[in-house]
Protein backbone atom coordinates (compact mmCIF):
# COMPACT_ATOMS: atom_id res chain seq x y z
CA UNK A 1 0.00 0.00 0.00
CA UNK A 2 1.16 3.13 -0.89
CA UNK A 3 2.31 5.74 1.73
CA UNK A 4 -0.22 4.87 4.01
CA UNK A 5 0.97 4.81 7.77
CA UNK A 6 -1.29 1.88 9.46
CA UNK A 7 -0.38 3.45 13.05
CA UNK A 8 -1.36 6.92 12.23
CA UNK A 9 -4.50 5.58 10.70
CA UNK A 10 -5.40 3.07 13.45
CA UNK A 11 -4.76 5.79 16.30
CA UNK A 12 -7.40 8.42 13.88
CA UNK A 13 -9.80 5.56 13.90
CA UNK A 14 -9.72 4.62 17.48
CA UNK A 15 -9.52 8.66 18.15
CA UNK A 16 -13.13 9.28 16.22
CA UNK A 17 -14.65 5.65 17.13
CA UNK A 18 -14.23 7.02 21.32
CA UNK A 19 -16.00 10.28 20.90
CA UNK A 20 -18.29 8.63 19.09
CA UNK A 21 -18.77 6.40 21.83
CA UNK A 22 -18.89 8.92 24.57
CA UNK A 23 -21.73 10.63 22.90
CA UNK A 24 -23.88 7.36 22.60
CA UNK A 25 -23.75 7.09 26.47
CA UNK A 26 -26.31 9.31 26.69
CA UNK A 27 -28.84 7.13 25.12
CA UNK A 28 -30.94 5.03 27.45
CA UNK A 29 -33.29 2.33 25.81
CA UNK A 30 -35.55 1.80 27.70
CA UNK A 31 -37.33 -1.97 28.99
CA UNK A 32 -40.04 -1.68 25.79
CA UNK A 33 -37.23 -1.12 23.37
CA UNK A 34 -36.10 -4.70 23.18
CA UNK A 35 -33.96 -5.38 20.07
CA UNK A 36 -35.46 -6.99 17.81
CA UNK A 37 -33.49 -8.24 14.40
CA UNK A 38 -35.68 -10.84 12.42
CA UNK A 39 -39.16 -9.86 11.62
CA UNK A 40 -39.60 -12.29 9.12
CA UNK A 41 -42.33 -15.32 10.10
CA UNK A 42 -41.35 -18.66 7.98
CA UNK A 43 -37.81 -19.94 9.19
CA UNK A 44 -37.46 -22.77 6.73
CA UNK A 45 -37.15 -22.36 3.16
CA UNK A 46 -37.58 -24.40 0.67
CA UNK A 47 -34.46 -25.37 -1.43
CA UNK A 48 -35.91 -26.43 -4.79
CA UNK A 49 -33.42 -27.16 -7.28
CA UNK A 50 -31.45 -24.58 -7.18
CA UNK A 51 -29.76 -23.35 -10.31
CA UNK A 52 -27.65 -25.36 -12.78
CA UNK A 53 -23.99 -23.79 -13.03
CA UNK A 54 -23.07 -22.15 -16.44
CA UNK A 55 -20.70 -24.13 -18.73
CA UNK A 56 -17.98 -21.83 -18.41
CA UNK A 57 -18.29 -19.92 -14.94
CA UNK A 58 -14.99 -22.41 -13.86
CA UNK A 59 -12.88 -21.04 -16.20
CA UNK A 60 -13.62 -17.13 -15.21
CA UNK A 61 -13.43 -18.00 -11.66
CA UNK A 62 -9.89 -19.74 -12.82
CA UNK A 63 -9.25 -16.35 -14.51
CA UNK A 64 -9.63 -14.06 -11.56
CA UNK A 65 -7.13 -16.13 -9.68
CA UNK A 66 -3.72 -14.94 -8.52
CA UNK A 67 -2.37 -18.49 -8.82
CA UNK A 68 -3.71 -22.15 -9.75
CA UNK A 69 -3.08 -25.20 -11.01
CA UNK A 70 -5.51 -26.51 -13.90
CA UNK A 71 -8.55 -27.03 -12.29
CA UNK A 72 -7.36 -25.89 -8.44
CA UNK A 73 -7.18 -22.47 -6.91
CA UNK A 74 -3.73 -22.27 -5.24
CA UNK A 75 -4.73 -20.50 -1.82
CA UNK A 76 -1.57 -21.27 0.19
CA UNK A 77 1.93 -21.06 -0.63
CA UNK A 78 3.65 -22.79 2.80
CA UNK A 79 5.34 -19.17 3.67
CA UNK A 80 3.83 -19.44 6.97
CA UNK A 81 5.74 -22.28 8.33
CA UNK B 1 -37.34 12.15 -20.10
CA UNK B 2 -36.70 8.81 -20.85
CA UNK B 3 -40.26 7.86 -21.35
CA UNK B 4 -40.01 10.32 -24.61
CA UNK B 5 -36.89 8.71 -25.96
CA UNK B 6 -38.35 5.33 -25.41
CA UNK B 7 -41.25 5.73 -27.59
CA UNK B 8 -38.65 7.69 -30.32
CA UNK B 9 -37.25 4.31 -30.10
CA UNK B 10 -40.70 2.24 -30.02
CA UNK B 11 -41.87 4.53 -33.52
CA UNK B 12 -38.54 3.44 -34.93
CA UNK B 13 -37.29 7.35 -35.29
CA UNK B 14 -34.18 6.45 -33.26
CA UNK B 15 -32.03 3.24 -33.27
CA UNK B 16 -30.87 1.79 -30.31
CA UNK B 17 -27.29 1.14 -31.86
CA UNK B 18 -27.98 5.11 -32.33
CA UNK B 19 -28.19 5.74 -28.45
CA UNK B 20 -25.42 3.71 -27.39
CA UNK B 21 -23.47 4.55 -30.20
CA UNK B 22 -23.81 8.54 -29.30
CA UNK B 23 -23.30 7.87 -25.54
CA UNK B 24 -19.90 5.52 -26.16
CA UNK B 25 -18.76 9.02 -28.16
CA UNK B 26 -19.70 11.36 -25.72
CA UNK B 27 -17.49 9.35 -23.11
CA UNK B 28 -14.47 8.98 -25.17
CA UNK B 29 -14.53 12.57 -26.04
CA UNK B 30 -15.63 14.08 -22.64
CA UNK B 31 -14.61 11.30 -19.67
CA UNK B 32 -10.92 12.43 -19.78
CA UNK B 33 -12.36 15.34 -18.21
CA UNK B 34 -14.65 14.51 -16.10
CA UNK B 35 -12.96 10.50 -14.87
CA UNK B 36 -16.70 9.03 -14.13
CA UNK B 37 -16.10 5.91 -16.19
CA UNK B 38 -13.30 3.19 -15.43
CA UNK B 39 -13.83 0.67 -18.34
CA UNK B 40 -16.68 0.72 -21.09
CA UNK B 41 -18.01 -2.04 -22.53
CA UNK B 42 -17.16 -3.48 -25.43
CA UNK B 43 -20.01 -5.38 -26.61
CA UNK B 44 -22.14 -2.23 -26.02
CA UNK B 45 -22.83 -1.66 -29.97
CA UNK B 46 -23.00 -5.24 -31.11
CA UNK B 47 -25.87 -5.48 -27.92
CA UNK B 48 -27.44 -2.58 -29.29
CA UNK B 49 -28.18 -3.91 -32.31
CA UNK B 50 -29.59 -7.39 -30.74
CA UNK B 51 -31.99 -4.84 -29.08
CA UNK B 52 -32.81 -2.97 -32.82
CA UNK B 53 -33.44 -7.03 -33.75
CA UNK B 54 -36.13 -7.24 -30.88
CA UNK B 55 -37.55 -3.66 -31.52
CA UNK B 56 -38.37 -4.47 -35.00
CA UNK B 57 -40.43 -7.67 -34.04
CA UNK B 58 -42.49 -5.82 -31.66
CA UNK B 59 -40.68 -7.81 -28.44
CA UNK B 60 -38.45 -5.60 -26.88
CA UNK B 61 -38.38 -4.85 -23.69
CA UNK B 62 -39.79 -1.65 -21.44
CA UNK B 63 -36.32 -0.29 -21.43
CA UNK B 64 -35.05 -1.12 -24.72
CA UNK B 65 -32.03 0.53 -26.27
CA UNK B 66 -31.97 3.09 -22.88
CA UNK B 67 -28.02 3.09 -21.90
CA UNK B 68 -27.10 2.69 -18.38
CA UNK B 69 -23.79 2.83 -16.21
CA UNK B 70 -23.16 0.40 -13.21
CA UNK B 71 -21.13 1.77 -10.02
CA UNK B 72 -17.90 -0.36 -10.00
CA UNK B 73 -19.35 -2.36 -6.77
CA UNK B 74 -22.39 -4.22 -8.64
CA UNK B 75 -21.32 -7.36 -10.50
CA UNK B 76 -21.60 -7.17 -14.38
CA UNK B 77 -20.45 -10.81 -15.91
CA UNK B 78 -17.57 -10.47 -17.89
CA UNK B 79 -16.78 -6.57 -16.93
CA UNK B 80 -14.52 -4.95 -14.82
CA UNK B 81 -15.55 -4.83 -11.23
CA UNK B 82 -13.07 -3.21 -9.05
CA UNK B 83 -14.81 -1.06 -6.35
CA UNK B 84 -12.26 1.39 -7.40
CA UNK B 85 -9.51 0.01 -5.68
CA UNK B 86 -5.89 -1.53 -6.21
CA UNK B 87 -7.16 -4.59 -4.58
CA UNK B 88 -9.36 -5.92 -7.23
CA UNK B 89 -7.79 -4.11 -9.86
CA UNK B 90 -8.45 -6.48 -13.26
CA UNK B 91 -11.35 -8.37 -11.06
CA UNK B 92 -13.95 -9.66 -13.84
CA UNK B 93 -17.06 -10.18 -12.45
CA UNK B 94 -18.05 -14.35 -13.23
CA UNK B 95 -21.73 -13.47 -12.48
CA UNK B 96 -24.62 -10.62 -13.05
CA UNK B 97 -25.99 -8.93 -9.90
CA UNK B 98 -30.13 -9.61 -9.87
CA UNK B 99 -30.68 -5.99 -10.32
CA UNK B 100 -28.67 -6.24 -13.86
CA UNK B 101 -30.39 -8.79 -14.91
CA UNK B 102 -33.71 -7.39 -14.32
CA UNK B 103 -32.66 -4.32 -16.16
CA UNK B 104 -31.13 -6.90 -19.16
CA UNK B 105 -34.05 -8.82 -18.91
CA UNK B 106 -35.89 -5.20 -20.12
CA UNK B 107 -33.67 -5.31 -22.79
CA UNK B 108 -31.26 -1.51 -21.10
CA UNK B 109 -27.78 -1.83 -22.48
CA UNK B 110 -24.58 -1.65 -19.60
CA UNK B 111 -22.46 1.14 -21.29
CA UNK B 112 -19.67 0.68 -18.24
CA UNK B 113 -18.40 0.95 -14.91
CA UNK B 114 -18.60 4.37 -13.14
CA UNK B 115 -15.49 5.52 -10.81
CA UNK B 116 -16.52 5.73 -6.90
CA UNK B 117 -15.51 6.25 -3.57
CA UNK B 118 -13.03 2.93 -3.23
CA UNK B 119 -14.95 -0.08 -1.70
CA UNK B 120 -18.10 2.50 -1.22
CA UNK B 121 -15.73 4.55 1.88
CA UNK B 122 -16.27 8.25 1.08
CA UNK B 123 -18.77 10.95 0.70
CA UNK B 124 -16.63 12.77 -2.19
CA UNK B 125 -15.26 11.06 -4.85
CA UNK B 126 -12.15 11.50 -3.89
CA UNK B 127 -11.24 7.74 -2.50
CA UNK B 128 -10.47 6.14 -5.67
CA UNK B 129 -7.77 4.47 -6.83
CA UNK B 130 -8.23 5.75 -10.26
CA UNK B 131 -8.19 8.90 -9.62
CA UNK B 132 -10.90 11.63 -8.31
CA UNK B 133 -14.45 12.50 -10.12
CA UNK B 134 -15.02 16.04 -11.12
CA UNK B 135 -18.65 17.38 -10.72
CA UNK B 136 -19.76 18.11 -14.11
CA UNK B 137 -21.89 21.19 -12.42
CA UNK B 138 -18.47 22.59 -11.20
CA UNK B 139 -15.47 21.14 -12.02
CA UNK B 140 -13.30 22.26 -9.43
CA UNK B 141 -15.31 21.20 -6.26
CA UNK B 142 -16.22 17.51 -5.14
CA UNK B 143 -19.18 15.34 -6.69
CA UNK B 144 -20.24 13.97 -3.86
CA UNK B 145 -19.77 10.19 -3.64
CA UNK B 146 -19.77 7.22 -3.07
CA UNK B 147 -21.41 7.08 -6.12
CA UNK B 148 -19.44 9.75 -7.71
CA UNK B 149 -18.87 8.21 -10.96
CA UNK B 150 -22.74 7.26 -11.71
CA UNK B 151 -24.23 10.93 -10.89
CA UNK B 152 -21.44 12.56 -12.95
CA UNK B 153 -22.43 10.47 -15.70
CA UNK B 154 -25.55 11.30 -15.45
CA UNK B 155 -25.07 14.94 -14.79
CA UNK B 156 -22.20 14.94 -17.73
CA UNK B 157 -24.60 12.91 -20.19
CA UNK B 158 -23.02 9.76 -20.76
CA UNK B 159 -26.05 7.56 -19.90
CA UNK B 160 -29.92 7.77 -19.72
CA UNK B 161 -29.43 6.93 -16.07
CA UNK B 162 -27.04 4.83 -13.81
CA UNK B 163 -27.03 2.85 -10.54
CA UNK B 164 -25.67 3.52 -7.50
CA UNK B 165 -25.26 1.95 -3.94
CA UNK B 166 -26.47 4.05 -0.92
CA UNK B 167 -25.09 2.97 3.01
CA UNK B 168 -25.37 6.18 4.45
CA UNK B 169 -26.03 8.43 1.63
CA UNK B 170 -24.31 7.41 -1.72
CA UNK B 171 -26.82 8.15 -3.56
CA UNK B 172 -28.86 11.14 -2.67
CA UNK B 173 -25.48 12.54 -1.69
CA UNK B 174 -23.75 12.69 -5.06
CA UNK B 175 -27.57 13.50 -6.33
CA UNK B 176 -27.63 17.04 -4.49
CA UNK B 177 -24.08 17.94 -5.57
CA UNK B 178 -24.82 17.21 -9.25
CA UNK B 179 -28.04 18.32 -9.86
CA UNK B 180 -30.03 15.27 -9.58
CA UNK B 181 -32.44 12.92 -8.68
CA UNK B 182 -31.18 10.32 -6.79
CA UNK B 183 -33.32 7.51 -4.89
CA UNK B 184 -32.69 5.06 -1.50
CA UNK B 185 -35.18 2.38 -1.92
CA UNK B 186 -36.95 0.92 1.73
CA UNK B 187 -34.16 -1.54 2.99
CA UNK B 188 -35.65 -4.51 1.63
CA UNK B 189 -37.15 -3.47 -1.80
CA UNK B 190 -34.22 -3.92 -4.09
CA UNK B 191 -31.74 -6.82 -3.92
CA UNK B 192 -28.04 -6.52 -3.05
CA UNK B 193 -27.29 -10.10 -4.53
CA UNK B 194 -23.98 -9.30 -6.89
CA UNK B 195 -23.33 -6.27 -4.32
CA UNK B 196 -19.68 -5.72 -2.84
CA UNK B 197 -21.18 -5.28 0.28
CA UNK B 198 -19.83 -1.98 2.38
CA UNK B 199 -22.15 -2.61 5.35
CA UNK B 200 -24.71 -5.10 4.77
CA UNK B 201 -26.87 -4.24 7.04
CA UNK B 202 -27.58 -0.68 5.26
CA UNK B 203 -26.61 -1.32 1.94
CA UNK B 204 -29.11 -0.79 -0.60
CA UNK B 205 -29.16 -0.48 -4.90
CA UNK B 206 -31.01 2.33 -6.33
CA UNK B 207 -31.31 4.93 -9.61
CA UNK B 208 -29.67 8.05 -10.52
CA UNK B 209 -31.35 9.87 -12.96
CA UNK B 210 -32.41 13.21 -14.36
CA UNK B 211 -35.81 13.28 -13.74
CA UNK B 212 -38.17 11.52 -10.36
CA UNK B 213 -40.51 9.75 -13.93
CA UNK B 214 -37.47 8.25 -14.98
CA UNK B 215 -36.30 7.29 -11.58
CA UNK B 216 -40.04 5.57 -10.82
CA UNK B 217 -39.16 3.50 -13.96
CA UNK B 218 -36.15 2.05 -12.95
CA UNK B 219 -37.11 1.12 -9.78
CA UNK B 220 -39.96 -0.66 -10.86
CA UNK B 221 -37.78 -2.47 -12.70
CA UNK B 222 -35.49 -3.54 -10.29
CA UNK B 223 -37.56 -3.78 -7.01
CA UNK B 224 -38.98 -7.01 -5.72
CA UNK B 225 -38.37 -9.79 -3.95
CA UNK B 226 -35.61 -12.23 -4.55
CA UNK B 227 -34.53 -15.28 -3.05
CA UNK B 228 -30.96 -14.54 -3.76
CA UNK B 229 -31.20 -11.85 -1.10
CA UNK B 230 -33.17 -12.69 2.12
CA UNK B 231 -34.00 -9.10 3.19
CA UNK B 232 -35.94 -8.39 0.03
CA UNK B 233 -39.71 -8.50 0.42
CA UNK B 234 -42.82 -7.06 -1.64
CA UNK B 235 -44.20 -4.23 0.05
CA UNK B 236 -47.57 -3.71 0.47
CA UNK B 237 -48.03 0.07 0.16
CA UNK B 238 -51.78 2.03 1.79
CA UNK B 239 -50.69 5.40 1.29
CA UNK B 240 -52.40 7.93 -1.16
CA UNK B 241 -50.94 11.72 -1.59
CA UNK B 242 -53.84 13.74 -1.37
CA UNK B 243 -53.70 15.59 1.92
CA UNK B 244 -50.28 15.34 3.06
CA UNK B 245 -48.85 16.48 5.96
CA UNK B 246 -45.03 17.33 6.08
CA UNK B 247 -42.76 17.40 8.98
CA UNK B 248 -39.62 19.44 9.56
CA UNK B 249 -37.74 18.42 12.02
CA UNK B 250 -34.86 20.54 13.73
CA UNK B 251 -31.21 19.63 12.64
CA UNK B 252 -28.43 21.58 11.57
CA UNK B 253 -27.18 23.07 8.35
CA UNK B 254 -26.10 25.82 6.34
CA UNK B 255 -28.74 28.46 6.76
CA UNK B 256 -28.68 29.44 3.05
CA UNK B 257 -29.59 25.95 2.76
CA UNK B 258 -32.11 25.34 4.56
CA UNK B 259 -34.05 28.68 4.03
CA UNK B 260 -33.93 27.06 0.71
CA UNK B 261 -35.50 24.51 0.91
CA UNK B 262 -38.30 25.84 3.93
CA UNK B 263 -38.96 28.13 0.83
CA UNK B 264 -39.71 25.47 -1.75
CA UNK B 265 -41.61 23.30 1.02
CA UNK B 266 -43.78 26.48 1.38
CA UNK B 267 -44.26 27.09 -1.78
CA UNK B 268 -45.64 23.20 -2.80
CA UNK B 269 -47.96 23.48 0.25
CA UNK B 270 -49.55 26.48 -1.26
CA UNK B 271 -49.65 25.22 -4.15
CA UNK B 272 -51.11 21.58 -3.28
CA UNK B 273 -52.92 22.38 -0.21
CA UNK B 274 -50.88 20.48 1.72
CA UNK B 275 -50.03 21.14 6.16
CA UNK B 276 -46.53 21.52 6.92
CA UNK B 277 -45.38 20.76 10.63
CA UNK B 278 -42.00 21.07 13.26
CA UNK B 279 -41.34 17.55 14.36
CA UNK B 280 -39.20 16.64 17.20
CA UNK B 281 -37.04 13.49 16.67
CA UNK B 282 -34.83 13.09 19.86
CA UNK B 283 -32.34 11.19 18.66
CA UNK B 284 -31.42 12.29 14.84
CA UNK B 285 -28.57 14.61 16.03
CA UNK B 286 -26.79 10.76 16.94
CA UNK B 287 -27.19 9.23 13.71
CA UNK B 288 -23.35 10.35 12.33
CA UNK B 289 -21.99 8.48 15.77
CA UNK B 290 -24.52 5.73 15.57
CA UNK B 291 -23.79 5.22 11.50
CA UNK B 292 -19.71 4.95 12.01
CA UNK B 293 -19.56 2.34 14.54
CA UNK B 294 -21.93 -0.43 12.71
CA UNK B 295 -19.93 0.70 9.19
CA UNK B 296 -16.38 0.07 10.80
CA UNK B 297 -17.25 -3.72 12.40
CA UNK B 298 -18.85 -4.31 9.24
CA UNK B 299 -16.32 -2.85 6.52
CA UNK B 300 -13.88 -5.11 8.75
CA UNK B 301 -16.35 -8.29 8.51
CA UNK B 302 -16.88 -7.76 4.95
CA UNK B 303 -13.43 -7.45 3.93
CA UNK B 304 -12.56 -10.71 4.97
CA UNK B 305 -12.92 -12.28 1.96
CA UNK B 306 -10.08 -10.25 0.43
CA UNK B 307 -7.04 -11.71 1.49
CA UNK B 308 -5.76 -12.65 -2.17
CA UNK B 309 -6.49 -16.13 -2.37
CA UNK B 310 -8.97 -16.46 -4.19
CA UNK B 311 -8.56 -12.93 -6.58
CA UNK B 312 -6.84 -9.71 -6.22
CA UNK B 313 -4.85 -8.74 -3.31
CA UNK B 314 -4.60 -8.64 -0.02
CA UNK B 315 -6.66 -5.63 1.17
CA UNK B 316 -4.40 -4.35 4.19
CA UNK B 317 -1.95 -4.26 1.70
CA UNK B 318 -3.29 -2.73 -1.44
CA UNK B 319 -6.19 -0.34 -0.19
CA UNK B 320 -6.58 3.41 0.22
CA UNK B 321 -6.66 5.23 3.70
CA UNK B 322 -10.18 5.56 4.48
CA UNK B 323 -10.89 1.51 3.87
CA UNK B 324 -7.54 0.76 5.84
CA UNK B 325 -9.42 3.34 8.61
CA UNK B 326 -12.67 1.71 8.92
CA UNK B 327 -11.02 -1.87 8.94
CA UNK B 328 -8.43 -1.27 11.16
CA UNK B 329 -10.99 0.46 13.47
CA UNK B 330 -13.42 -2.27 12.64
CA UNK B 331 -11.22 -4.83 13.73
CA UNK B 332 -10.21 -2.52 17.42
CA UNK B 333 -13.89 -1.82 18.42
CA UNK B 334 -15.13 -5.34 17.70
CA UNK B 335 -12.86 -7.48 19.92
CA UNK B 336 -14.04 -9.29 22.81
CA UNK B 337 -12.74 -6.94 25.56
CA UNK B 338 -14.71 -3.85 24.22
CA UNK B 339 -18.24 -5.60 24.17
CA UNK B 340 -20.91 -3.73 24.51
CA UNK B 341 -19.31 -0.21 23.98
CA UNK B 342 -19.31 0.43 20.78
CA UNK B 343 -20.86 -1.39 18.05
CA UNK B 344 -23.87 -2.58 20.44
CA UNK B 345 -24.36 0.78 21.77
CA UNK B 346 -24.93 1.98 17.65
CA UNK B 347 -27.17 -1.02 17.61
CA UNK B 348 -29.22 0.10 20.22
CA UNK B 349 -29.36 3.98 19.31
CA UNK B 350 -30.12 2.27 15.58
CA UNK B 351 -32.87 0.98 17.33
CA UNK B 352 -34.23 4.15 18.81
CA UNK B 353 -33.70 6.14 16.26
CA UNK B 354 -35.70 3.68 13.76
CA UNK B 355 -38.82 3.60 16.35
CA UNK B 356 -38.63 7.62 16.51
CA UNK B 357 -39.13 7.72 12.73
CA UNK B 358 -41.90 5.11 12.81
CA UNK B 359 -43.79 7.08 15.55
CA UNK B 360 -42.81 10.68 13.74
CA UNK B 361 -44.83 8.64 10.41
CA UNK B 362 -47.88 8.13 12.56
CA UNK B 363 -48.51 12.08 12.70
CA UNK B 364 -46.59 13.01 9.22
CA UNK B 365 -46.90 11.42 6.12
CA UNK B 366 -43.47 12.75 5.01
CA UNK B 367 -40.46 14.12 6.31
CA UNK B 368 -38.26 16.71 4.20
CA UNK B 369 -34.72 18.09 5.22
CA UNK B 370 -31.71 19.07 3.08
CA UNK B 371 -30.18 16.54 1.62
CA UNK B 372 -26.40 17.99 2.23
CA UNK B 373 -25.75 20.45 5.21
CA UNK B 374 -23.11 22.13 3.67
CA UNK B 375 -22.37 23.37 -0.16
CA UNK B 376 -19.30 20.56 -1.75
CA UNK B 377 -16.08 21.69 -1.10
CA UNK B 378 -13.04 22.47 -3.69
CA UNK B 379 -10.68 19.88 -4.73
CA UNK B 380 -7.39 20.23 -2.73
CA UNK B 381 -9.49 21.99 0.33
CA UNK B 382 -8.14 20.67 3.65
CA UNK B 383 -11.22 19.21 5.48
CA UNK B 384 -11.28 17.12 8.66
CA UNK B 385 -12.36 13.43 8.84
CA UNK B 386 -15.14 14.60 11.33
CA UNK B 387 -16.37 17.44 8.73
CA UNK B 388 -16.00 15.08 6.01
CA UNK B 389 -18.05 12.47 8.18
CA UNK B 390 -20.48 15.25 8.92
CA UNK B 391 -21.77 15.44 4.67
CA UNK B 392 -23.57 12.12 5.65
CA UNK B 393 -25.21 13.69 8.77
CA UNK B 394 -28.58 14.49 7.20
CA UNK B 395 -28.05 10.91 5.07
CA UNK B 396 -27.17 8.16 7.67
CA UNK B 397 -30.92 8.79 9.30
CA UNK B 398 -33.33 7.40 6.26
CA UNK B 399 -30.37 3.81 6.38
CA UNK B 400 -30.77 3.84 10.32
CA UNK B 401 -34.16 3.85 10.11
CA UNK B 402 -34.28 1.61 7.03
CA UNK B 403 -36.86 3.62 4.97
CA UNK B 404 -36.93 5.13 1.71
CA UNK B 405 -35.07 8.13 0.86
CA UNK B 406 -35.30 10.87 -2.29
CA UNK B 407 -33.24 13.59 -3.53
CA UNK B 408 -34.84 15.90 -5.77
CA UNK B 409 -32.69 19.19 -7.10
CA UNK B 410 -34.40 22.03 -5.07
CA UNK B 411 -32.08 24.71 -6.31
CA UNK B 412 -28.64 26.62 -6.53
CA UNK B 413 -26.43 28.31 -3.95
CA UNK B 414 -23.60 31.35 -5.33
CA UNK B 415 -20.41 30.43 -4.22
CA UNK B 416 -17.42 32.87 -6.76
CA UNK B 417 -18.07 31.90 -10.15
CA UNK B 418 -20.02 28.77 -9.09
CA UNK B 419 -23.62 28.00 -8.98
CA UNK B 420 -23.76 25.01 -7.09
CA UNK B 421 -27.05 22.53 -7.24
CA UNK B 422 -28.94 22.00 -3.42
CA UNK B 423 -30.77 18.67 -3.20
CA UNK B 424 -33.73 18.24 -1.11
CA UNK B 425 -34.38 15.62 0.41
CA UNK B 426 -37.72 13.57 1.26
CA UNK B 427 -38.68 10.37 3.81
CA UNK B 428 -41.19 8.19 3.76
CA UNK B 429 -42.51 5.27 5.94
CA UNK B 430 -40.88 2.06 5.55
CA UNK B 431 -42.09 0.58 2.47
CA UNK B 432 -44.40 3.73 1.16
CA UNK B 433 -41.66 3.91 -1.69
CA UNK B 434 -44.11 5.16 -4.87
CA UNK B 435 -45.73 7.24 -2.24
CA UNK B 436 -42.27 8.98 -1.79
CA UNK B 437 -41.88 9.32 -5.23
CA UNK B 438 -45.34 10.86 -6.35
CA UNK B 439 -44.85 13.48 -3.58
CA UNK B 440 -41.34 13.89 -5.36
CA UNK B 441 -42.99 14.39 -8.40
CA UNK B 442 -44.98 17.81 -7.00
CA UNK B 443 -41.26 19.04 -5.68
CA UNK B 444 -39.50 18.51 -8.54
CA UNK B 445 -42.56 20.12 -10.97
CA UNK B 446 -41.57 23.46 -8.71
CA UNK B 447 -38.12 23.70 -9.17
Amino acid sequence: MANVDKIKVEKQAKEILDKFAQALKKVEMGKEDILNYVDRKEFERPENKGESCEKDFKKRILKNAPSHDEDFIIAETGSWK
Amino acid sequence: MLSDKLKRIKDKKLSAEENIKYFLDKIKKENPKINAILHINENAIEQAKEIDKKIKLGKAGKLAGLGVIVKSNINVKDLICNCASKTLENYKATYSATVINRLLSQDAIILGMANMDEFACGGSGENSAFGVTKNPKCLDRIPGGSSSGSAASVAAGFCDFALGSDTGGSIRNPASHCGLVGFKPSYGAVSRYGLVDMSMSLDQIGPLTNSVKDCEMVFNTIKGKDEKDGVTRNFKENKDSKKIIIGIPKIGAEKEIWDLILNRVDEVCKKQGWKKEDIKLEHIDLGIQTYYPIVYVEVFSGTRKFDGRKYGLPIEDSCGEEVLRRILGGKEISKAEHAGKYYRSALKAKEIIKKEFENAFKKVDVIIMPTVPRTPHKFKEQISLEDMYNYDTLTVLANLAEIPAISVPCSEVKEGNDNIPVGLQIFAALGNDDFLLDVAKEFEKAN
